[in-house]
């Protein structure tokens, strides 16, 4: 019943995991989400995906890094696993193929 | 208020209880952090609301990982139920919301008035010992002498201890340069420490020991001292020279408590030690007895001990004819049954709580009610699904635990609702009813309990009734909607209405009732200029130099032309002044116990008060002269009163009267008129405490701000409190008057939701006769004879309702107005208008829904099979 594939947000938040590397945890990549994207995102929302790519086995995490900004907190950081790097590039591939077969665009059409 | 840097912490309390902990940590962390910068970006609001957004984002997003989520079989079962419910609530949005923002409303506030009331019984019950600690007083005052508590301790072996308190009012004290104010300083014996556990910050048990040692509670430190400095030793200076040695810090009494001290004097070698009279009742006496059980065996012997206290001083029948005996009151008692003379503060009292656990109620049957007919209203529509659900197999049982856990989910997410509001309505209702309780309270554990007592009984009754009535219908009657009776006239949905709108028009006339008993004592003439006179308490410095240059203190003020009189007198206007003994030299048979005010000449002047006789040529004389009231000139019993000697037998002397004074309200108008002695004489200005001075000015505040400059150049550094004689008489309402801001606002919810409720059920009771009207208007009914129709069974009950409820509203008014001497006549109006206007709500609320379904193309309403 597990859906494997990557949803188009849980791919952007795969992405800023990889981007951030080994500085991955939920605020982070809320900020590196937004500023690619440009739009912006409920902390909650990227929480509850990057639990989902976890459950998925796309990323691994460990408890670590408190601040006494969080009140002296640890975050839970975010590493992307080598299945999740398989199917970053696995659907990276496949766009990348599907781009091929579009016709030359044509400007003003 | 809370720092700008912290965040709220009620999304906290929620995130703890619904999200498993081991996700805890890194999301509040995460919010945390997140808070800091949106703070800086975007200010607190943006910061706050982003806060709880994000934390109820999470409570929904992970609530599904904790471990409720379990291998149940019927999980799926009820996972489905909760998507109905769910699709449901979004599909009726209207009366979802009315539904549960109704009963979410009904519940906050009815939580609120029960954390109130159980503060208001919680008094006293913070200390450990309080269970055997009584108070020893009379039946009719509160304080008695300090003699008798060592001889009730010496005589009685049950006893195992005694504490007398001695509490002298806003006294000045003077450490370093300036005067400043304590609120409530008490004298007491060095066994408060042990009887009523204070808990020692700095100092011991030893503290009270000494002669000249004062007990500060750590806010009153906090007053006097810087924070670091060396407390315990310094010295503190009362008003008139009177040292105290700081020997202690204590942790500050519990706030529901009736003795709210500042600080604890030692009683060692101060006056009500040294005091011998069996006659002046000037402290509190509380005694520790050795075990509850003792309480019995002490009262039995109590009255004797009372004949040999006062052996000598009155016989046996003397005091049975004065019905005058000791009692024991346990002390937790004191705030809400106790109501006497002398008492430590105005004490609440038990018909408080009556009233508002009876609010409480109220506000919960009618949201319940609401809640039941709209629910059972709502799942009438849903025939057709019960019908399908049965023909694809679900039995009677399985219908029911779906109707159930429905009214569950509905319910729980009201109490959740409920709980915020009660959490942001909390300070304003605090304000309200002039109380503190704090957030955390709202969250303990007791409250929650009460809360999911509620959500089980509201669940099980809203749920069981359609649970019941609906799992009956058979396939066919269920798919094909025939045989149904839901035209509304199911008699226990009408009696439900009825019984609401019972309670709206009880609530709505007492409301009207009590609001213009208010307006009837404010507008009562006090019988003296009560709104002119500003009195200023005599402290310190400025009591010196009141005392010393009386007359040239008089004149300064007496410069502004604002100023029309000053005097001085020994109580506050407003407050009750003491009783003493006082007789007619010539009967002394007669003695009185008028309340006795010692003033100078001026007073009578200066109050406004009507003289109806007097003899007095000049304002110039020497000795005592005595103005009595009308009260006290008819007790006296005499035909000529004026030129007679009247005799103070506490004060022990006598002077002569001169005048008799009209009958003015010098205390609050629940009691009557006391008979009064105005004491004027030069010997007694010792006794002179308050300076009045009657003001004839639009300007009150530079008024104000001209007495005080006066003041301030004779007496430099003094400190001036002053106090508006009228607003220290509403002082003494204030109870009422709060107890009635919250009873307005209570009855306005609950009347409100009752037309509500109404509204939304005759909606649907409108809807299912879309069809019998679409019939009628075809064979030619008039738009009057429909409303008429629709309307009449509902106008009916609810004119047979204002029957009812006028005797009972009549019956527990003229209760309560009884509490009044002075009370306003029930007239007819009283109740015919809140009646009415109850009425034309709800058949606003009726025309309206009936209007809709009347104006309706028969076409339309037909056509729909």
């Amino acid at each position: 019943m597990r859906n494997k594939g990557l949803g188009e947000f849980e791919e952007l938040v795969l992405l800023a995991v990889c981007i951030l590397n080994e500085n991955a945890y939920g605020i982070s990549v809320k900020k590196e989400v937004e500023a690619h994207s440009d739009r912006s995102v409920l902390l909650g929302a990227v929480h509850i995906t990057l639990y989902r790519l976890q459950d998925k086995g796309f990323l691994d995490s460990s408890m670590g890094g408190n601040t006494e900004k969080r009140g002296d907190r640890r975050k839970r950081l975010f590493k992307v696993t080598d299945l999740g790097m398989t199917q970053l590039k696995a659907s990276q591939d496949v766009r990348q193929k599907m781009w091929q077969f579009i016709p030359q665009l044509k400007p003003g059409n | 208020m809370k720092p700008l840097k912290t965040p709220p912490d009620l999304p906290e309390k929620f995130l703890t209880f619904f999200v498993p902990d081991e996700l805890l940590e890194e999301f509040m962390g995460d919010l945390e952090e997140i808070y800091e910068d949106r703070l800086i970006e975007h200010g607190k609001r943006y910061a706050q609301l982003m806060y709880w957004i994000d934390a109820i984002h999470f409570i929904f997003g992970f609530t599904y990982r904790s471990k409720i989520n379990n291998q149940l079989n019927q999980l799926a079962m009820f996972r489905s139920y909760f998507k109905i419910a769910y699709r449901n609530m979004l599909r009726y949005k209207f009366f979802s919301l009315i539904n549960v923002v109704g009963l979410a409303i009904g519940i906050s506030m009815s939580l609120l008035i029960v954390i109130h009331l159980s503060n208001e019984l919680s008094y006293e019950k913070d200390f450990p010992k309080h269970e055997r600690i009584f108070r020893l007083s009379s039946n009719k005052w509160a304080k008695m002498p300090p003699l008798l508590a060592t001889e009730f301790k010496e005589k009685l072996p049950e006893v195992k201890e005694v504490c007398r308190f001695f509490d002298f009012g806003p006294r000045a004290y003077a450490y370093g340069q300036n005067e400043l104010l304590i609120e409530s300083p008490f004298i007491a014996d060095p066994s408060i420490i042990d009887m009523f556990d204070l808990q020692f910050i700095e100092g011991g048990v030893d503290a009270l020991k000494e002669p000249s040692s004062v007990i500060l509670t750590e806010s009153m430190a906090n007053r006097i001292f810087v924070s670091g400095q060396k407390r315990i030793g310094e010295v503190i200076t009362f008003d008139g020279g009177w040292k105290q040695t700081v020997t202690g810090i204590i942790k500050d009494l519990p706030q529901n408590t009736h003795l709210k001290a500042d600080c604890f004097i030692s009683s060692i070698n101060s006056f009500i030690t040294k005091n011998e009279s069996r006659a002046w009742s000037g402290v509190s006496i509380f005694a520790l007895l050795e075990n509850v059980h003792s309480l019995e065996k002490v009262r039995s012997k109590l009255f004797d001990f009372e004949l040999a206290f006062y052996d000598g001083i009155a016989t046996k029948q003397e005091l049975v004819e004065a019905n005058d005996y000791f009692e024991l009151m346990p002390i937790s008692d004191i705030h809400l049954q106790s109501n006497k003379e002398k008492e430590i503060e105005t004490n609440s009292d038990i018909s408080f709580i009556y009233i508002f656990s009876a609010l409480a109620i109220f506000i919960l049957i009618v949201v319940v009610i609401n809640f039941i007919n709209l629910f059972v209203a709502q799942s009438l529509n849903r025939i057709k699904e019960i019908g399908l659900r049965k023909v694809l197999g679900a039995i009677k049982a399985q219908l029911a635990v779906q109707f159930l856990s429905e009214a569950f989910f509905l319910v729980i997410i009201s109490v959740l609702l409920a709980l915020t509001i009660a959490y942001f309505a909390l300070p304003f209702y605090n304000e309200l009813a002039a109380i503190s309780i704090t957030s955390n309270q709202l969250f303990s554990l007791e409250y929650l309990g009460y809360l999911s007592i509620l959500v089980i009984t509201i669940g099980l009754i809203s749920g069981g009734y359609p649970a019941y009535y609906l799992s009956r219908f058979g396939i066919r009657e269920g798919l094909t909607n025939k045989g149904l009776n839901i035209s509304g006239k199911l008699p226990i949905r009408t009696a439900l209405v009825a019984f609401q709108f019972l309670i709206s028009i009880s609530l709505l006339s007492a409301t009207f009732i009590v609001s213009q008993q208010m307006k009837f004592i404010q507008s009562k003439s006090m019988g003296f200029a009560e709104d002119e006179v500003v009195a200023i308490k005599l402290h310190g410095k400025l009591r010196d130099q009141a005392i010393e240059h009386r007359e040239k203190m008089k004149a300064e003020l007496l410069k502004y032309p604002d100023i029309a009189q000053v005097s001085f007198s020994s109580y506050l206007i407003g407050s009750r002044f003491g009783l003493e003994p006082f007789y007619l030299k010539n009967n002394p048979e007669n003695e009185l116990t008028p309340r006795v005010l010692i003033a100078d000449t001026d007073l009578i002047e200066t109050l406004g008060i009507e003289i109806v006789e007097s003899n007095l040529k000049s304002k110039q004389f020497s000795g005592r002269k005595y103005f009595v009231n009308e009260t006290a000139a008819q007790l006296l019993q005499t035909t000529q009163l004026l030129g007679s000697t009247g005799v103070n037998s506490w004060q022990n002397n006598e002077g002569e009267i001169v005048g008799v004074v009209k009958d003015f309200h010098f205390a609050s108008l629940h009691q009557a008129v006391d008979p009064l002695i105005i004491q004027v004489s030069e010997e007694d200005q010792n006794a002179l405490s308050y300076l009045l001075i009657r003001t004839k000015t639009q300007n009150l505040s530079a008024t104000l701000e001209k007495i005080n400059t006066t003041l301030t150049d004779i007496a430099p550094g003094a400190l001036i409190v002053t106090a508006l004689i009228d607003e220290n008489m509403e002082l003494s309402y204030r109870a009422e008057a709060s107890m009635f801001a919250i009873f307005k606002l209570f009855s306005t919810i609950i009347i409100g939701l009752a037309c509500i409720g109404l509204f939304a059920l005759f909606a649907f009771v409108a809807q299912a006769k879309t069809k019998e009207m679409g019939i009628r208007k075809t064979l030619g009914a008039s738009m009057g004879q429909l409303l008429f129709i629709m309307s009449k069974s509902y106008i009916i009950i609810l004119v047979i309702i204002v029957f009812i409820a006028v005797p009972i509203t009549w019956y527990f008014s003229s209760d309560w107005l009884n509490n009044f001497a002075f009370r306003m006549d029930l007239k007819w109006w009283h109740f015919i208008i809140p009646a009415l206007t109850v009425l034309s709500l709800a058949g606003i609320a009726i025309v309206f829904q009936s209007w809709k379904v009347a104006t309706r193309n028969p076409v339309d309403s037909l056509k729909s099979e």
